[in-house]
């Protein structure tokens, strides 16, 4: 038997053995029963009878006799003294006892003789060991109380060995484990860092513990703080997982979980179920369907959750549940799953900041994207759309909506996708949204409109309802424009991340919708100019100093050179236009007024230039040109005004005409007195005293020269006075008009040999108060031009007569001739100054001013001038003046 | 004794060259317009032609092309102009020479003279 003991090393077998080693030799039924640390206790129990075995064990496992402190088993461990009863008896066995199955198994194992010795080895007392006498009849002798105290001690000492053996055994099993546990640590880190993607290495995590160190490992990790189907599930058996992915699909864990892994998740606390019982299951299952299933993905034995934390945050959990191994979960297999747990969820963590960055790079992508497609048009209402379509395309919404303050500080929608722009709509400044958001400045997201009390929604939406909003202010350097609004139908789909989207979409925005306004602003500034620019009477032309091309011009400037050349001008180097220099030469194109304020800086002003014009006649230009500045000072651009001083230029020539004319005219009576004076000195040289008449002849001649002269000078004086005042200061007298046309007909009747006259009315006694001189000029005028214009001679008639109009008189005098006439389009100008007919041969002299001075002097007599005419049968002029004074 | 045409739309200016010339000892012939001067001239042939250029109807250049027409180069032209380009005036007529107004009177007589004396 010492052979058998030593022989024998695993623990639970020795004590097994040692039971079975001294039955029936030394009784019929024997208990080891051995206690370690006062705690961990192990039964052996051997029967003659293998039936009454199990009776025996259970009689053990119920009553433990040698855990109750004052037992008489207690008391042989603590006294190690033998207890011995020769002859039990049931008065004995069942004293104190009245529960009803320990008074069965008495009754059924019915014990006739006990002996209980003390197992002491080296350490001390290691338990009891029992000896009982029952089918065989027998009864312990003291000889057999002497046999069990030494077969105690040597089983004490088996025990002892084997005991010191499990320990080692078991210490190195720990090492082990603890060897494999680091071993999976550094798999499973190895894992986890293998991928950014969370989920596949999740999964391979999940793999990886199974069988290891779980039957079952699922991982859980919810999104927006949902908790839907498990990311990774792992079983050995593909069959299992599938039908666990089925569970889940048809009983979706509740978003109120009150136990398992949403409580795990919740409350940061890990779990840990030593066993699975029965009624575990049937607590969790929501159903009797449910439980079902549950049952049949068994068996289930023990199981664990831990959170997965990261940085303080409760990124999900790990569930680790024992089956088929049967092996259970103690506090140090959880140690280790939060251990696993922890570098899970760093995993996470990193996979998920890592995805965060990638998400919000490519958007940072995207909005530039967005915003340089943005900043492509400068028109205000094509960037308006495109920030709406821009908005609503960023934050993947439906709706968007830009609304502008208008004047009086309200919100107008002025652009917007998906929405209704046919009717305004306007929100009102104090009870909006986007009032708030203008005012703080910052974007207001409303995730959720059904837990918000989202007062006076905008009627954007007729057909959908509003589940969640994003207003982000668009705040540009001038100060708030108005907010861009995103609608979704979808409670939770715009958030805070949307809200910082388009915020940083409205403030790209708001630079370039305020260059837009600007632009535009600027646009209808230039449009004003443009116009005003238009309406000028001179021609205006500006230059870019950078294409050198016009870049303005008016119509009055295509008058002048032509649109055609001016569209083809590189100013200082190609320039079509055709203009002279007072001199006569052309102008180069570097020699222009708008090239030199380009090119030199020069300011110009008041350049004669003679330009002809596309229709080819001929202008006379007064020209400024002024360079343009840019603030800096360089020359941008320049900018000529053609003012055509044509008419002047036409005035001054006229008037030098009128001068030279004059001068010609004056050198004729001049001419006869140089001419008379020097006959009559020569007359009297010779001392022609004898013939007297022929000196008083020379002498009437000089008079009559110096009274042309005299007459010729004081026209020139009226037509001087009437170019500078206006206006001539008559002196009136009574005139009798008849006889002052006599004496002019008389005068021009002694000249002018080709033509005959004819005089009638002038012994009327017309009369009136006129100046008379003048009223002599203005006669003289009319039958001078009237001679002067039928140079092949004929009839003049001059008539003179009386017309009554009402109750004034009017005084008419009338002269004609059977000349050249006045062409038909020319009459209406026959008057003006220095005007004379273009059919007019050149070699007629005369002023151009004997018509205009006299209407001027008839028209301030208070009459008037008429003329009649038909080209080559000559003209008629009449004169009226009233008869009365004033 | 020669006969001298004198052609001005003037009367005084008529009077002082006719009466000088005459006083010299010529016959003159007086026409106050180119078409009378043509006339007379047609009539009776001058020896001379004081001629001014500006004249109503019929102007000094018409008078001149119409005298040569009729006399060839014979008839020398004295030609008087009020205005600066007398001399090319006078060229253009073919005056042997011409006076600007207001001329000297003995000028005037020299020149006709010397007119007459060429031809």
């Amino acid at each position: 038997m010492g052979k058998e003991l030593a022989s024998s090393l695993e623990y639970e077998e020795v004590l097994d053995r040692l039971a079975r080693a001294l039955v029936p030799a030394l009784a019929d039924w024997c208990v080891v029963d051995v206690v370690e640390r006062g705690f961990e206790q192990h039964v052996a129990v051997a029967h003659v009878d293998p039936a009454k075995e199990e009776l025996a064990r259970e009689l053990q496992r119920l009553y433990q006799p040698i855990s109750s402190p004052r037992s008489p088993m207690r008391h042989v461990l603590e006294s190690r003294q033998p207890w011995w009863i020769a002859e039990l008896n049931a008065e004995i066995t069942v004293s104190g006892a009245d529960d009803p199955r320990y008074l069965d198994l008495v009754r059924q194992l019915d014990p006739k003789s006990l002996v209980s010795v003390a197992l002491t080895g080296r350490t001390g007392a290691l338990g009891v060991i029992s000896f009982l006498q029952s089918d065989s009849n027998r009864r312990f002798s003291p000889e057999d109380v002497q046999l069990a105290q030494e077969v105690a001690e040597r089983a004490a000492l088996a025990i002892e060995n084997a005991q010191l053996y499990r320990d080692v055994q078991r210490r190195e099993a720990e090492l082990r484990a603890a060897e494999d546990r680091q071993r999976l640590l550094t798999e499973v880190s190895q894992v986890l860092t293998s991928s950014l993607d969370y989920q596949p290495t999740l999964e391979r995590l999940a793999r990886l513990v199974v069988p290891e160190l779980a039957d079952w490992c699922v991982v859980d990790v919810p999104e927006d703080e949902r908790l839907g189907p498990s990311l990774a599930i792992a079983h050995s058996d593909p069959r299992k997982v599938r039908l666990a992915r089925e569970l889940q699909e048809r009983w979706p864990p509740g978003p109120d979980g009150t136990a398992g892994v949403s409580k795990v998740i919740r409350t940061g606390q890990p779990e840990l179920y030593t066993d699975i019982p029965e009624e575990l299951l049937a607590e969790r299952a929501r159903d009797q369907e449910h439980l079902r299933v549950l049952r049949e993905l068994g068996p289930w034995t023990s199981g664990m959750i831990v959170p997965l934390r990261a940085r303080g945050q409760i990124l999900g959990a790990l569930t680790l549940i024992s089956a088929e191994s049967g092996r259970r979960y103690r506090h140090d297999d959880l140690a280790f799953a939060l251990e696993l747990a922890n570098r899970a969820a760093l995993a996470v963590d990193n996979a998920r900041l890592y995805t965060a960055e990638q998400r919000a790079r490519r958007e940072a992508e995207r909005l530039q994207q967005l915003t340089q497609k943005l900043g492509r048009s400068l028109a205000l209402q094509e960037v308006l759309d495109q920030v709406a379509a821009t908005a609503a395309e960023l934050l993947e919404s439906p709706i968007a909506g830009v609304f502008l303050l208008n004047p009086e500080g309200d919100f107008e929608l002025t652009a917007g996708r998906g929405v209704d722009l046919s009717s305004p709509m306007i929100l009102p400044r104090d009870r909006s949204i986007a009032g708030r958001v203008v005012r703080d400045g910052r974007p207001v997201t409303v995730s959720d409109t059904r837990s918000a009390a989202v007062a006076a929604l905008p009627r954007l939406v007729s057909a959908e309802a509003i589940g969640s909003l994003v207003v982000a202010p668009i705040i540009a350097r001038s100060g708030p424009l108005g907010v861009v609004e995103v609608y979704s139908s979808t409670p939770g789909h715009l958030g805070e991340h949307e809200a910082e989207l388009l915020t940083a979409l409205a403030g790209a925005a708001a630079a370039i919708l305020e260059n837009a306004r600007l632009y535009e602003q600027r646009s209808t500034a230039l449009a004003r100019l443009e116009a005003l620019i238009q309406q000028l009477p001179v021609g205006v032309l500006v230059v870019d100093a950078a294409s050198r091309e016009i870049a303005v011009r008016n119509q009055q400037a295509d008058d002048l050179f032509g649109a055609a050349v001016l569209e083809s001008i590189n100013i200082g180097r190609d320039d079509a236009r055709r203009g002279l220099h007072v001199d006569g030469t052309p102008y180069q194109p570097a020699e222009w007024p708008i090239s030199r304020a380009l090119n030199q800086g020069e300011t110009v002003t008041g350049e004669r230039i003679e330009v002809v014009r596309p229709n080819g006649e001929r202008a006379w230009l007064s020209v400024n040109a002024a360079p343009i500045r840019d603030e800096k000072g360089a020359i941008a651009g320049a900018v000529a005004v053609y003012d055509d001083v044509s008419a002047d230029e036409l005035l001054r020539r006229q008037k030098d005409q009128f001068l030279s004319a004059a001068a010609h005219d004056l050198k004729t009576p001049l001419t006869s007195i140089r001419g008379l004076a020097q006959l009559l000195q020569r007359q009297l040289q010779r001392r022609e005293t004898d013939q007297p008449e022929r000196a008083m002849s020379t002498l009437s001649g000089l008079e009559s020269a110096t009274r042309k002269m005299a007459a010729l000078i004081d026209e020139l004086l009226d037509v001087s006075r009437l170019q500078t005042v206006g206006e001539l200061s008559l002196s009136r007298s009574r005139v009798d008009l008849g006889r002052l046309a006599e004496r002019v007909v008389a005068e021009h009747r002694s000249m002018a040999q080709r033509h005959s006259f004819d005089l009638e009315g002038h012994e009327d006694g017309v009369t009136g108060c006129w100046d008379e001189p003048r009223l002599e000029r203005v006669i003289t005028n009319l039958v001078g031009n009237a001679v002067k214009y039928s140079p092949d001679g004929g009839e003049v008639r001059v008539r003179i007569g009386v017309e009554q109009e009402g109750a004034r008189s009017w005084a008419v005098l009338s002269v004609s001739d059977q000349g050249i006439g006045i062409p038909a389009g020319e009459i209406d100008h026959i008057f003006e100054r220095f005007r004379r007919g273009s059919n007019i041969p050149e070699r007629l002299s005369g002023s151009g001013i004997g018509l205009g001075y006299v209407r001027q002097v008839v028209e301030q007599h208070g009459g008037a001038v008429a003329v009649q005419s038909e080209p080559g049968s000559g003209s008629t002029f009449t004169i009226r003046l009233p008869m009365e004074a004033g | 004794m020669a006969t001298i045409l004198v052609v001005d739309d003037e009367p005084e200016i008529l009077q002082f060259i006719g009466t000088a010339l005459e006083d010299e000892g010529h016959r003159v012939l007086k026409a106050a317009d180119g078409w009378q001067a043509v006339d007379i001239a047609a009539q009776q042939r001058p020896d001379m032609i004081v001629l001014d250029m500006m004249l109503p109807g019929m102007d000094g250049d018409g008078v001149a092309s119409e005298m040569r027409r009729i006399y060839g180069e014979d008839v020398p032209i004295l030609l008087i102009t009020a205005d600066g380009q007398a001399q090319q005036k006078a060229e253009r007529v073919g005056a042997f020479s011409h006076l600007s107004k207001p001329f000297d009177l003995d000028r005037l007589i020299g020149l006709v003279s010397t007119g007459l004396g060429s031809s």
